[in-house]
């Protein structure tokens, strides 16, 4: 009976996840073995490989279906998931030690807290019952709320990390209230549970399940930086090492999202007209408040760390379609904005003139940089140019693929608005192209680069993706399409 | 009877929830929040889940509260305003306990068979799931997932609470 037991939880479906926390186990013991003030490269070299051994256990293990009763679900979207993370998570790592030698962070808990949070992460894009997406996203977020304050001699880095474990806590206080109403409301918090109670109420929902479903949509708001759930992100994104910057901006996004996308699409579908009309306001102010703070910004940290959140209410968009093309859109634009805004911050990691100081981000840095570094410039080209969503690279595919589901699902309006704020935000991703390609050089504000293999072997691999996604882009939107139909 | 005491407890749970905000001395504000949390074990006890009342009580009425109340008088805070020394905060301290303990006491009482008027506390079926034995079923059968999640959240919590806190290797 026991062995019984045991064989309907199939726990052989979580492998990628139990390898995960094979991996960390296994950094912590080279941690301990490694002798003490020595680089922490064994660590980072322990969990890349680790990492890509998960890669291929998703990819060549097919063992799909549910797991521990239902708690979690493997199916498609997962695997897609899974790899996406998995690939984000790598090239953050591969590029990480000699930035934490150089902000003197070396601590191999960096990589810990990384891979802990891949495995919150990856919980979340397989959760089937609210209770697993909620210690996912906890997961995810005590490990975050350590690395926004691993530059412990920087007091923008122990302001973010508080001020974001505060408001964090304080979304965690939603989410678990939501919670407690929805299983108030339907005696159980089991995603498929919920639909099946929908089914029977229709929209005359009793107050405690909308008031559920709403702090719901608020505790996914906030974790998305959505406006106005937005305001932890600034902060939190300054103050990180801007290693995390660019792994805060994409991976937890898209975890958050693949959540947010399978809670909402699956369990709350049948009520869909009530959280779209939510969703609708909150995609109009997202894009518009994020864009218009964009525009203010020199640093180029701060420029990037508002345009995510830009990049959110795009997202939200094609969300709202609640559709198979609009899902597959999203899937499409998560990976792609992924490998974009991760090699735009790498190269502002790149030129950033003094490791200590929070201002080194600035613009006028990169005046005249195509002269003294041209492929540096190009790159940055590239990614500038896939932000604001200009052919040929992927980013204009990612936007028009958005757009356009907005439109055949008779978000006319939406999608107006959403071409109107891209517009805008060509003038600050040109900007600098501009400042590179078109300034004087001025030897005041040149500086060291800090262009180390690693960096720039990662730095290229985006690139090469960003550029090969915009000029094929059929491959992997088959791969979302058919992923997001796992939903269906 | 137990209408009544759902009614109290809830007045005294708001109230108190109230002044641990409101207080300006950190010793009063943990002194109401030890009768919070006895509140919260009295509805436990009034749903049948005496086993999470008394683990309620031991472990956030007693051990963590104690914690707090010792690391606020460590820290020695200049605005208390009307704490005279540590013996008053230890009596005010068994004085809340003790209100607290009997309120549970009552809501128990409230919820018995016999007394109550209310389905729960005539449901002997949902009286057994309150025991150990029905937690730990429900723990380690239907929730063991969690269960384990739960166990690698605390793991990362204590990896990046020493990453924070340990002294910087130079």
């Amino acid at each position: 009976m026991f062995e019984q037991l045991i064989s309907d939880m199939h726990v052989s479906r979580m492998l990628p996840e139990i390898l995960v926390l094979v991996v960390a186990l296994a950094a912590i013991l080279v941690d301990i073995v490694t002798p003490a003030g020595r680089s922490t490269r064994p660590v980072q070299i322990t969990s890349i490989v680790g990492l890509l051994v998960v890669i291929a256990s998703t990819l060549f293990v097919h063992n799909n279906g549910p797991a521990f009763g239902g708690m979690v679900e493997i199916d498609s979207f997962t695997i897609f998931f899974r790899v996406v993370l998995t690939m984000l998570t790598i090239i953050i790592m591969a590029v990480s030690e000699n930035y934490i030698q150089l902000v003197k962070i070396r601590i191999a808990e960096y990589y810990l807290m990384l891979l802990f949070a891949l495995f919150g992460m990856m919980l979340m894009t397989m959760a089937n019952d609210l209770l697993i997406v909620f210690l996912g996203i906890e997961t995810m977020s005590v490990s975050l709320y350590a690395l926004v304050g691993m530059s412990r001699h920087r007091e923008s880095s122990n302001e973010g990390a508080l001020k974001y474990f505060l408001l964090g806590s304080f979304t965690t206080a939603f989410f678990v209230y939501g919670i407690a109403l929805l299983y108030g409301a339907v005696g159980s918090t089991n995603i498929l549970d919920i639909t099946v109670y929908f089914q029977r109420t229709g929209m005359n929902l009793p107050i405690i399940a909308w008031a559920g479903t709403l702090l719901v949509l608020v505790a996914f708001a906030f974790k998305t930086a959505l406006v106005p759930f937005h305001w932890w992100s600034p902060d939190a994104y300054e103050g990180a090492p801007t290693t995390i910057t660019a792994f805060m901006s994409t991976a937890p996004k898209a975890a958050a999202f693949a959540a947010f996308l399978r809670i909402f699409y699956v369990g709350f579908g049948e009520v869909s007209d009530g959280w779209t009309t939510a969703l609708w306001w909150i995609a109009v102010l997202t894009m518009t408040v994020g864009n218009l703070m964009a525009l203010r910004q020199d640093s180029i940290k701060r420029m990037l760390a508002f345009s995510s959140i830009t990049h959110a209410g795009y997202l939200v968009v094609a969300m709202l379609t609640y559709d198979v093309i609009g899902g597959a859109a999203m899937l499409f634009y998560l990976v792609i904005y992924g490998f974009m805004n991760i090699g735009a911050f790498l190269v502002a990691i790149a030129l950033n003139r003094n490791e200590d100081d929070d201002r080194g981000y600035d613009i006028n840095d990169y005046k005249g940089l195509a002269f003294r570094k041209p492929l540096i410039a190009f790159l940055m080209m590239i990614f500038m140019l896939a932000l604001a969503g200009i052919p040929p690279t992927a980013g204009f595919f990612g936007k028009y693929y958005i757009f356009s589901a907005a439109v055949k699902s008779g978000f006319i309006g939406l999608a107006v608005i959403g071409v109107l704020n891209s517009a805008v935000s060509v003038y600050y991703y040109l900007r600098v192209v501009v400042t590179m390609y078109l300034k004087e050089r001025d030897e005041k504000t040149e500086g060291r680069i800090f262009w180390k293999p690693d960096m720039a072997f990662a730095v290229i691999v985006c690139a090469v993706l960003v550029m090969y996604f915009g000029i094929a882009p059929d491959q992997l939107l088959k791969v979302a399409t058919a992923s997001i139909g796992a939903l269906w | 009877m137990q209408s009544f005491m759902f009614i109290l407890l809830t007045i005294v749970t708001l109230f108190s929830a109230l002044m641990v905000v409101t207080r300006k001395n950190p010793v009063a504000s943990i002194l109401y929040l030890v009768l919070v949390f006895f509140c919260f074990a009295g509805f436990y006890v009034m749903l049948g889940a005496q086993f999470l009342a008394a683990i309620q009580i031991i472990v956030y009425a007693g051990a963590i509260m104690v914690l707090f109340l010792f690391v606020v008088m460590l820290l020695n805070l200049r605005d208390m305003d009307n704490v005279e020394g540590k013996p008053n905060a230890w009596q005010n301290l068994g004085i809340f306990a003790g209100i607290g303990m009997g309120l549970v006491i009552l809501a128990y009482l409230s919820g018995s068979p016999g007394m109550s008027i209310a389905p729960v506390g005539n449901n002997p079926e949902v009286y057994a799931m309150g025991s150990a034995k029905y937690l730990g079923k429900a723990l380690f059968m239907d929730f063991v997932l969690p269960f384990e999640i739960a166990g690698v959240l605390l793991l990362a919590a204590v990896v990046g609470a020493v990453a924070l806190a340990k002294k910087k290797r130079a």
